[in-house]
């Protein structure tokens, strides 16, 4: 064997060792995350309550807005909604990069809203708004007392979201560009905070309920 | 010039890229010691992802620990992440550098898992935050498409522009700026040759030492 072979083959356990010096690993999660949460707009107190576990969640009316939870993607979320004397068993499917919300109104009805944001911005405030209800055709939202457009034209069961920036703000709910109730000071709102904006069924109309969409643990 | 590194402690967690002796583990570390640090430590986790330093993880393929001027400490299969609040806690560092990206960035999905990385990324930078501790976060390198990680430049682009959209209040150092693409060589796509771990090591201790990572760190 000539020398210079012997010499690169000398070399190769080396060389070898150094290129598998680092075991394969995910670079990722094997999907995106997924995420549902609960919303109180009954004109009384809910409990929800996971399938198969003894766990319950409470919403009062004074907090109606659970935090997103993590869920298996793609697999069903059930559970029984409870409130006024009634139970109304829930489902729910999220996909992978998914935030699922399940509003529960009077009258044993529910609304799922589901968006996937592509928004994510640790510099700006990220605001939704989500019409979850039916008599509200073409829900708006705008500055109070300036009448500055944040969104517009939210149908029945849609959202719209954006990044705005980070200051105190108040807002007047318009449904089909008609103003509803009065203003509500949704207070200063934080970079990279993620909220929502939510119409639902009110005993004198639509009205707004605001939720931080911070997630749970 | 007396550098802005001068008399800090800095504590610096992250991935494979801190995992070997010859990694940033030594470049990185070194050149912060040089820089006149007052004292850099070093952990990192192989395959560890952000949202990991918030409770003890085990590492899935080894890790590696140096503290000051002494050699890196191997660790292999005793790897494991730290609790971000426990470290700042007990050695209440000036700056925290984080180097994470190629754990988060999917490179062989065809989706960018953006929901999961945005979770895994504002975790960990507001446990930092919340004590108030300036922090810098080690965006990823080009490596070199392929290999077997599956890298690709496109991806690294999205994983490094979602970083930087993403990790305030913490300083981004955008280490696609140091380099072309395949500038660097790597072993598997993904791992740099030394030359490459010394550029890159070098490259982000000159941005540390810059604002405005440091500014008004010395003065906490």
């Amino acid at each position: 064997m000539k020398p210079t072979l012997i010499a690169a083959l000398a070399c190769l356990p080396a060389l070898s060792a150094h290129a598998a010096g680092i075991a394969l690993y995910p670079t990722g999660p094997a999907e995106d995350s997924a995420f549902v949460r609960f919303v109180n707009a009954t004109s009384g107190p809910l409990e929800v309550q996971a399938a198969g576990s003894s766990a319950t969640l409470s919403l009062p009316a004074d907090k109606p807005a659970s935090g997103f939870m993590p869920v298996a993607a793609s697999k069903p979320v059930k559970g029984t909604l409870t409130g006024g004397g009634q139970n109304l068993p829930v489902s729910v499917t999220v996909k992978p990069g998914e935030f699922a919300t399940v509003v529960a109104l009077d009258k044993k009805a529910t609304v799922v809203i589901k968006e996937s944001p592509d928004d994510f911005n640790a510099m700006r405030a990220s605001l939704a708004l989500y019409n979850a209800d039916p008599a509200c055709r073409q829900a708006g939202l705008r500055t109070a007392g300036r009448n500055v457009g944040i969104f517009e034209n939210v149908g029945q069961g849609q959202t719209k979201r954006r990044l705005i920036n980070p200051v105190a703000v108040s807002v007047e709910l318009t449904c089909d560009g008609k103003p509803q109730g009065a203003a509500r000071d949704l207070g200063a709102l934080e970079a990279g905070q993620r909220y929502t904006v939510l119409v639902v069924p009110g005993p004198q109309g639509p009205r707004t309920l605001f939720a931080d969409d911070a997630l749970t643990r | 010039m007396v550098s802005l590194i001068a008399g800090l402690t800095i504590l610096i967690i992250g991935d494979s890229h801190l995992a070997t002796p010859s990694y940033l583990i030594g470049s990185l570390h070194d050149g912060l010691l040089r820089q006149g640090a007052k004292s850099v430590h070093t952990i990192g986790v192989c395959g560890s992802t952000p949202a990991e330093w918030l409770t003890a993880t085990p590492g899935s393929c080894g890790g590696a620990e140096r503290i000051g001027s002494a050699k890196a400490v191997v660790k292999g299969k005793a790897a494991v992440t730290e609790p971000i609040s426990q470290l700042i806690a007990k050695e209440k560092p000036d700056l925290v550098v984080l180097v994470f990206g190629d754990t988060m960035a999917a490179y062989t999905k065809p989706d960018f898992p953006k929901t999961w990385a945005w979770q895994q990324t504002t975790s960990l930078v507001k446990a930092i935050s919340s004590t108030n501790t300036k922090c810098a976060w080690v965006g990823p390198a080009w490596g070199s498409e392929g290999g077997k990680y599956g890298k690709t430049y496109p991806r690294v682009q999205l994983m490094s522009k979602f970083l930087e959209a993403n990790v305030p209040p913490c300083q981004y150092i955008d280490s696609l700026k140091f380099a072309k693409p395949g500038q660097w060589a790597t072993v598997d796509g993904q791992h740099f040759t030394q030359a490459g771990y010394n550029a890159w090591g070098s490259a982000i201790t000159q941005a540390l030492a810059s604002p405005p990572a440091t500014k008004g760190a010395n003065g906490k």
